[in-house]
């Protein structure tokens, strides 16, 4: 087995130029002093054709976060939050999806998995942070509906289970927005989304 | 279509009370909680685009109608969904109104058809007038939309 050694590169060979040296309390990599990072390479050759490079890390500049074995988000944004209405909205659709035909105790039909799934991605593509959400609700005939109730507009959608959607709405002044047939890919026109805003 | 418009006019059977009056009130059961929202709202849902197509959208009409077998059709659904108690409650369809409202063409959105059982001699249907898109059921459901939010108990609509 042979070693071989390289030259030993220092610190600044690895972070980010910012013009000033690790060891400056005003280096910007690291938000303060920063140790002096040596690393030596070794590298050995098998005596076969094998080769093999190992690093021995002496020290390294560090961040206290990330020494830590489980890590915080340091914001919320950084995890999923459950009461996102997009999250909740997917969780709603996925329990109509458990209901079993008779669910209204007469004679309800249960939601296809098709229309399960029409409805999912429907509201995947539709909902934002930036829209109200919609009431999501079971009719007897198996569609499963969206339904928005808003001072200025009231909208209904649904899905059937066969790749499309259909919809009917009216605002406060008597303008009706009407389709049938519409792919599940594809999106509601602006005019609807501005009505559906939150601002 | 089950029916056209002139079915409107037809008795159902013998122990019918005749057809639907355009002066009557149809008594409908909004009671599933699946329909009604947080704040109370009752969603387009509560009126399936195929019942008004193919079933019906069933009511009692209220010159007939008996409390007991009211009482009997939210006992039975009341088993499903037992921890419901607040959102029972019965809508007044006046019949008038329902036969007035039109489509974007000017004809009549809904008939009313007289669809008695013998159990039951009160029972009616709302029905789409003719064949539509699903859209333009969806524009349907919405015009009966607001008879469908003030709802009032069993006991109210007996003695009102």
């Amino acid at each position: 087995m042979y070693h071989i050694h390289t030259t030993t590169p220092t610190t600044e060979d690895f972070l980010p130029y910012t013009g000033k040296k690790v060891d400056d309390p005003e280096y910007d990599g690291w938000g303060g002093t920063a140790k002096q990072a040596m690393i030596k390479y070794s590298v050995g050759v098998l005596a076969t054709s094998t080769l093999w490079v190992g690093v021995d890390l002496q020290s390294i500049p560090y961040r206290s976060e990330t020494t830590e074995s489980y890590v915080n988000a340091s914001s919320t944004k950084e995890r999923l939050d459950q009461k996102r209405d997009d999250l909740q909205l997917i969780a709603r659709i996925r329990e109509l999806g458990t209901y079993k035909d008779g669910w209204d105790g007469l004679d309800g039909k249960a939601p296809t998995h098709k229309t399960v799934k029409d409805s999912e991605r429907f509201a995947r593509l539709l909902l934002r942070e930036s829209l109200h959400a919609p009431h999501v609700s079971l009719a007897t005939d198996g569609e499963i509906n969206f339904f928005w109730n808003l001072p200025g507009f009231r909208f209904d959608l649904g899905f059937f289970g066969d790749g499309t959607y259909s919809y009917y709405g009216e605002n406060s002044q008597g303008k009706e927005f009407m389709a049938d047939d519409q792919l599940t890919d594809k999106p509601l026109p602006e005019g609807i989304i501005r009505l559906l805003g939150k601002s | 279509m089950k029916y056209t418009q002139e079915d409107e006019l037809r008795q159902t059977c013998d122990f019918s009370p005749g057809p639907v009056k355009h002066h009557e009130e149809l008594l409908r059961i909004v009671f599933n909680p699946e329909h009604i929202s947080d704040n109370g709202v009752v969603s387009n849902a509560a009126i399936s685009t195929s019942d008004l197509i193919e079933n019906g959208v069933s009511a009692n009409r209220r010159d007939y109608a008996k409390k007991e077998i009211i009482q009997r059709t939210i006992e039975h659904q009341k088993k499903n969904f037992p921890d419901n108690r607040k959102n029972v409650g019965i809508a007044i369809l006046p019949c008038l109104v329902v036969r007035g409202f039109v489509d974007n063409d000017k004809e009549s959105s809904f008939i009313v058809i007289d669809e008695a059982a013998e159990d039951n001699i009160a029972h009616a249907s709302i029905y789409s007038a003719k064949n539509r898109t699903k859209g333009q059921l969806r524009k349907l459901r919405m015009q009966l939309f607001p008879l469908l939010q003030k709802r009032y108990s069993l006991q109210e609509i007996f003695s009102l």
